[in-house]
């Protein structure tokens, strides 16, 4: 099969994936509660006529599988609501356009650093494995599996920005720089994308600590994975053809073992990528990132059923890309994987 | 293992430290701004910016800044009401009509002209818009103004919007002068015009960018686009992150000394304090409970203010056994630790309750006795009210899910109560809003914590809600003294002199002591943080947040 | 005689295991000479793969450890030198080809450019000049369409043309030593003839010497000229294939050969098995290895190991039965 039939295929599939995550996520959500009364807090108490007159406004009290289709058929139209109280209203479509960028630079970021950081620490820790390096980075990464991101966000805050100003203490830029033309929303590459240097610096700058603490564990999964399936290639026979075959042992590493143990890290991080997603709601409240964590947390938190069908939406649609690239690159990375 | 490969590894993680470092090291840094800028810092974003739609104070600490209400204060004191927009306001004998003076020579931002019109397009715009979530109709402002009940109980169709409007409860008499007809006896208005959700906006503003038709509360121009009269013009909002504000060098007052105001939302209280410490922020209203982070914070200071418009207090329910007994009722008044639970959970802070109105307004009466704590005498009382050990009674207590200053309390009330040995046990319940509210109409909770905020500070938005038998909190508690009723709606509204209406306020709140309707514990403290720099913050309780034109460095 | 081409003397090669030290190469001593085709055979765990293993030092560590001996190849100790000039050897002078041809070859990258990856490394060759040479070396081993086969990633041939594969890309640096280590033990009989003939074919145009390591003694009387018998560490016997077949004198060789059916009965009367089983090589035996399962055990081979004893011309077997005959 080509790869552009195998992308459409996928591509098809993701309805009927959408519409089953649409079909839970809304009777999930609509079993939190009654969302006049979240909405009204502490004046819900002797206001049964402003909570009624609320449920009207919004069509509560129709049966929930006729609210359901009209979800469905507004769905359709690509039109996914209006966020509740805590977002004044406006369509949720805008809300998440806000949102989602900034959470996505976050985990691309993340994701970057886990990679970056994480693969070569992995190999290192296989390839001396027993020995100083492997046993460091060994605790290292159980240090960050570990790590509350609450706690490591607010200690690198305090050392990072507090106690040696090298990076700034939160916020995606300072009030004094505009930001970049809005493309993708993500200020660092629609910096570039502007050829604007120093904002995208300065926005490079503001990432770099939540990105960071975001993809920690991450990170520390990738090495781990790393570091257990390099081992395991290591064993392999055709490693020991190109040892066989006089290579250096760097070329046996880089060039026979990565590729062959980069398939199974590629899945993790796949769905690790997802988790970064719906998962940044701790690193967005620590370093005040205007993300679409804060914004699922706020809207379960007023029961505004749009906001989280909303949200649950983007992040399996995400979700299923982010699988999808890690399909299509399997192939790239395995000769013997095809589409299918 | 070669060494040359084990160093290519290491190089590699080297370099990309470096490269992070770099990156933080090389970026120009912005240069510091000699000019004033103000930072406040707020734990979450307001709804929208519209202030006729949205009945939030994390939208009011910002449009206060921006639009202006026809009354205001003379520094902290409400019972000082000065003309803010308007110059001066007088009434007829029986307080249904008021005629208000307004400034001249004041413009919005857009450079319309404000005038008589601008406050009729105001009014009808929050009164017709009828948002049943909104400040007009929660803080029951439309059914203050005539006709406004009509319409909110109409269909909303185009002929009931031009029935209300045929009433001109709101009309211009010239340019400069607007008057009010309202539906009842309301000696109170100009509390009402100093209300942030009545602050006066732009009818030019709106109607050119996005006509505004009545009812419709979905999309506002003014939810993200603001033009007032204040001393602060609206730039730029991106959600989540920041709204940035310029000082208005038109003011019809002197202009500010902040020449721009940036409010950035930072959800978590430890960060703050980090950037308060750093020098990044100036300004942020807290929460109480977070007063021992910024115990040790260099930067800010954390500051109390005493005088606020809210009520704690918690509920029994008369309707049924045991607290159809007043007896009971009384041993539980005198069975909450109030001294213990200020210490507990206000850290101190906090006033005792004379009467169910807080001080600082009118109503407030010093002479009227708090309620206290002896346990003795309710052991007492509930022997009286037949409790004993071989017949042991299960009372429900609930509060709000995640607030633990209740459960505290609930805690506090269970421990002294069991310890009677009457055969009394507490059940605790910590319950959602929505599964409170229907519990609650059920009648299957006898005793449940409740708070009022509220809007103005007139003496009957407290008396009004807490003991008037068809109101609020008094009907979901079925509570109901004839006297009070008759005092309160044949007598208060229409008392000649402030003089006389704080005399039958008094009386209501004598009255209702012997009743026990409630344990009303406290008028809880709010708090604020200050970085040691910024000077001339002032408060009032109508305030929400920071007035930015007072500050100064 | 011949020229040696490599020569191994007392060669210990122990794994260092949780359990203990297993001794898996007690003091070996084998010559090997130019142009010739050397066999080993033994049992599975006798040694012969560690052996050859050991030559190319592709031992690993941990566990594996050469701890004793030298290898003298070209006139140097190949266990003295250092790892950088062993890599210059391996794939170049010594090479080798494994039992497993699907797991024997990188399964992300096309047959073609492994085996102009090793042209490319030894011969300095650019990338296309080498990618010629590896379809010559594809088409000498007899793979009809090398360009075809270049270009195929190895789960996409079968097994038979894998082994080809790999026998063209150990010779392609036109090797002195060619080690094959069970070469044709995964693939089916009709393959494995095809292999064979393919192997003795190049032995002639090559000139290579070939250490092949081997199970089957079918395949021994086939392809050696020489043959090395291994048990448990040792070398037992060691002589030219004729006389192997003709006289095995070691205890175990004759149990060996006894143990294939075959219509020959001059040594021994039916089809035999050696009784007990292979030692454990964390507490072998003393004395002679194999002592504990021989019908002719004395009590000095629980004492002493034998030495190496003459009992033809080429013919050394170490047992105490012939020890009238020339001392090696």
């Amino acid at each position: 099969m080509k790869l552009r039939d195998y992308i459409i295929r996928r591509i098809l599939l993701l309805i009927p994936v959408l519409i089953g995550i649409s079909f839970i996520t809304f009777f999930l959500s609509h079993m939190i509660g009654d969302p006049a009364a979240a909405w009204l807090g502490e004046k819900t108490i002797g206001q049964e006529e402003a909570v009624k007159a609320i449920r009207a406004a919004h069509h509560l009290d129709d049966p929930l599988p006729i609210q359901y289709f009209y979800y469905l058929n507004d769905l359709a139209h690509f039109d996914l609501g209006r966020t509740g109280r805590n977002e004044g209203g406006r369509p949720v479509i805008e809300a998440l356009k806000d949102y989602f960028p900034a959470t996505l630079e976050l985990a691309i970021l993340g994701m970057g650093f886990a990679i970056i950081i994480g693969i070569p620490l992995g190999i290192l820790s296989a390839v001396f494995k027993d020995k100083v390096p492997d046993h460091i980075v060994r605790v290292l990464a159980l240090v960050g599996v570990s790590m509350p991101i609450f706690w490591l966000g607010l200690i690198l805050k305090y050392w990072f920005s507090f106690k040696f100003d090298i990076f700034p203490l939160d916020g995606r830029l300072p009030y004094t720089v505009l930001a970049p033309p809005k493309v993708t929303g993500m200020y660092t590459f629609d910096a570039l994308l502007a050829g604007q240097f120093d904002t995208f610096f300065v926005a490079l700058r503001h990432a770099i600590l939540p990105s960071f603490c975001l993809g920690l564990i991450t990170l520390a999964i990738l090495t781990r994975m790393m570091r257990s399936s390099m081992l395991e290639t290591l064993t392999q026979d055709f490693i020991r053809t190109a040892r066989a075959k006089g290579l250096s042992e760097r070329k046996v590493i880089l060039k026979h073992a990565l590729r062959n143990a980069l398939t199974p890290t590629t899945t993790v991080a796949g769905i690790a990528f997802g988790g970064l997603l719906s998962g940044a709601v701790m690193t967005e409240t620590i370093f005040a990132w205007p993300g679409i964590g804060r914004f699922s947390v706020k809207a379960i938190g007023s029961t505004d059923f749009a906001s989280i069908m909303g949200f649950a939406l983007l992040i399996v649609l995400f979700y299923v890309l982010s699988n999808l690239l890690v399909d299509i690159l399997y192939v790239y990375l395995d000769p013997r994987v095809k589409y299918g | 293992m070669d060494k040359r490969f084990a160093s290519a590894i290491f190089v590699v993680a080297v370099l990309v430290m470096a490269f992070v470092l770099i990156a933080g090291c090389t970026s120009p840094t912005p240069a510091p701004t000699k000019s004033f800028t103000l930072v406040e810092m707020t734990i979450s974003d307001p709804p929208s910016l519209d202030p006729g739609l949205e009945y939030d104070t994390a939208c009011y600490s910002n449009t206060q800044n921006v639009y202006e209400t026809l009354v205001w204060y003379e520094g902290p004191d409400v019972s000082k009401p000065i003309g803010l927009l308007a110059t001066s306001w007088e009434h007829n004998a029986d307080f249904t009509v008021w005629t208000f003076k307004l400034r001249p020579n004041v413009t919005f931002h857009d450079g319309s002209a404000f005038n008589a019109s601008s406050v009729k397009y105001t009014f009808d715009r929050g009164v017709l818009m009828n948002y049943p979530d909104g400040p007009w109709v929660g803080a029951g402002i439309s059914g203050l103004l005539k006709g406004g009940d009509d319409w909110m109980n109409s269909n909303n169709t185009e002929a009931d919007a031009q029935a209300y409007l045929a009433n001109e409860a709101v009309k211009v008499i010239d340019d400069l002068t607007v008057q009010f007809t309202l539906s009842r006896s309301y000696p109170d208005w100009y509390h009402v015009c100093a209300f942030p959700a009545t602050a006066i906006v732009s009818q030019v503003f709106e109607q050119s960018n996005m006509p505004y038709k009545y009812n419709n509360w979905t999309d506002t121009y003014l939810k993200e686009h603001m033009s007032g009269t204040g001393p602060f013009k609206f730039v730029s909002w991106a959600h989540e992150d920041n709204i940035q504000f310029v000082r208005n060098e038109n003011y019809w007052k002197t202009p500010a000394k902040a020449e721009r105001v940036v409010v950035r939302t930072v959800p978590d209280v430890n960060s703050r304090v980090l950037a308060f410490d750093k020098g990044e922020c100036d300004i942020s209203q807290e929460n109480l409970r977070n007063l021992p982070v910024f115990r040790n914070s260099t930067g800010a200071d954390f500051k109390i203010y005493n005088d606020t418009l809210i009520i704690s207090f918690i509920g029994m329910y008369q309707g049924n056994a045991p607290f159809d007994n007043v007896k009971v009722r009384q041993a539980f008044v005198e069975s909450f630790d109030y001294e213990t639970y200020r210490t507990q959970v206000g850290y101190g802070y906090g006033a005792f309750m004379h009467g169910v109105v807080p001080r600082g307004l009118a109503g407030f009466n010093e002479n009227i006795p708090v309620l206290t704590y002896n346990p003795e005498h309710a052991k007492q009382l509930l022997q009286e009210a037949g409790f004993n050990k071989s017949n042991p009674q299960t009372i429900v207590i609930s509060f709000n899910q995640g607030n633990t200053g209740r459960q505290t309390g609930c805690l506090m009330l269970k421990d002294t109560v069991e310890k009677y040995d009457l055969g009394i046990t507490l059940d605790i319940q910590e319950l959602t809003w929505a599964t409170l509210l229907d519990k609650q109409k059920k009648g299957e909770l006898d005793m449940f914590f409740l708070g009022w905020q509220a809007d103005f500070p007139t003496t009957d938005n407290f008396i009004g809600p807490v003991l008037i038998s068809d109101v609020y909190f008094a009907k979901q508690v079925k509570y109901k003294n004839a006297t009070i009723d008759d005092l309160y709606y044949n007598q208060y509204f229409t008392a000649k002199s402030d003089a006389e209406r704080k005399q039958i306020s008094d009386q209501i709140q004598m009255g209702y002591l012997a009743d026990y309707p409630y344990i009303v514990y406290l008028q809880p403290a709010a708090g604020y943080a200050v970085s040691k720099n910024i000077k001339g913050y002032q408060w009032n309780v109508m305030q929400s947040g920071f007035m930015w034109y007072d500050l100064y460095k | 005689m011949a020229d040696v081409l490599l020569s191994i003397k007392g060669l210990k090669t122990n794994f260092y295991t949780y359990t203990g030290v297993v001794k898996a190469l007690d003091g070996i001593d084998l010559d090997i000479y130019k142009g010739e085709t050397i066999g080993l055979v033994g049992e599975t765990g006798c040694g012969k793969s560690v052996t050859a293993l050991s030559i190319i030092r592709l031992i690993q560590w941990p566990p594996g450890k050469i701890d004793e001996g030298s290898i003298t190849f070209d006139g140097k100790d190949l266990l003295k030198l250092p790892l950088r000039d062993m890599q210059k050897i391996r794939g170049n002078n010594i090479s080798m080809i494994f039992q497993e041809p699907m797991n024997a070859f990188n399964p992300v990258y096309t047959i073609g450019d492994q085996i102009a990856e090793v042209i490319m490394l030894h011969q300095k060759k650019k990338k296309k000049e080498a990618w010629q040479d590896a379809i010559e070396m594809l088409k000498f081993t007899g793979i009809p369409a090398p360009e075809r086969v270049a270009k195929s990633y190895p789960h996409e041939l079968s097994g038979g043309m894998l082994q080809r594969s790999m026998i063209a890309m150990a010779l392609s640096c036109k090797p002195k030593l060619l080690i094959a280590d069970e070469p044709t033990t995964a693939l089916d009989v009709t393959i494995e003839a095809q292999i064979l003939d393919l192997m003795k074919g190049l032995k002639t145009t090559t000139g290579a010497s070939i250490l092949l390591i081997t199970h089957d003694l079918g395949i021994i009387a086939e392809m050696c000229d020489r043959v090395g018998v291994m048990y448990a560490g040792n070398i037992v016997e060691l002589a030219d294939v004729g006389s192997i077949y003709k006289k095995p004198s070691h205890p175990y060789t004759v149990g060996l050969i006894c143990a294939i059916p075959t219509l020959d009965t001059k040594h021994c009367n039916r089809l035999a098995t050696i009784p007990g089983n292979v030692p454990n090589l964390i507490y072998p035996p003393p004395g002679c290895r194999f002592h504990p399962r021989c019908n002719k055990a004395m009590d000095r081979c629980s004492k002493e190991k034998p030495g190496w004893y003459k009992v033809g011309e080429g013919h050394y077997v170490s047992c105490f039965l012939y020890e009238g005959g020339d001392k090696k």
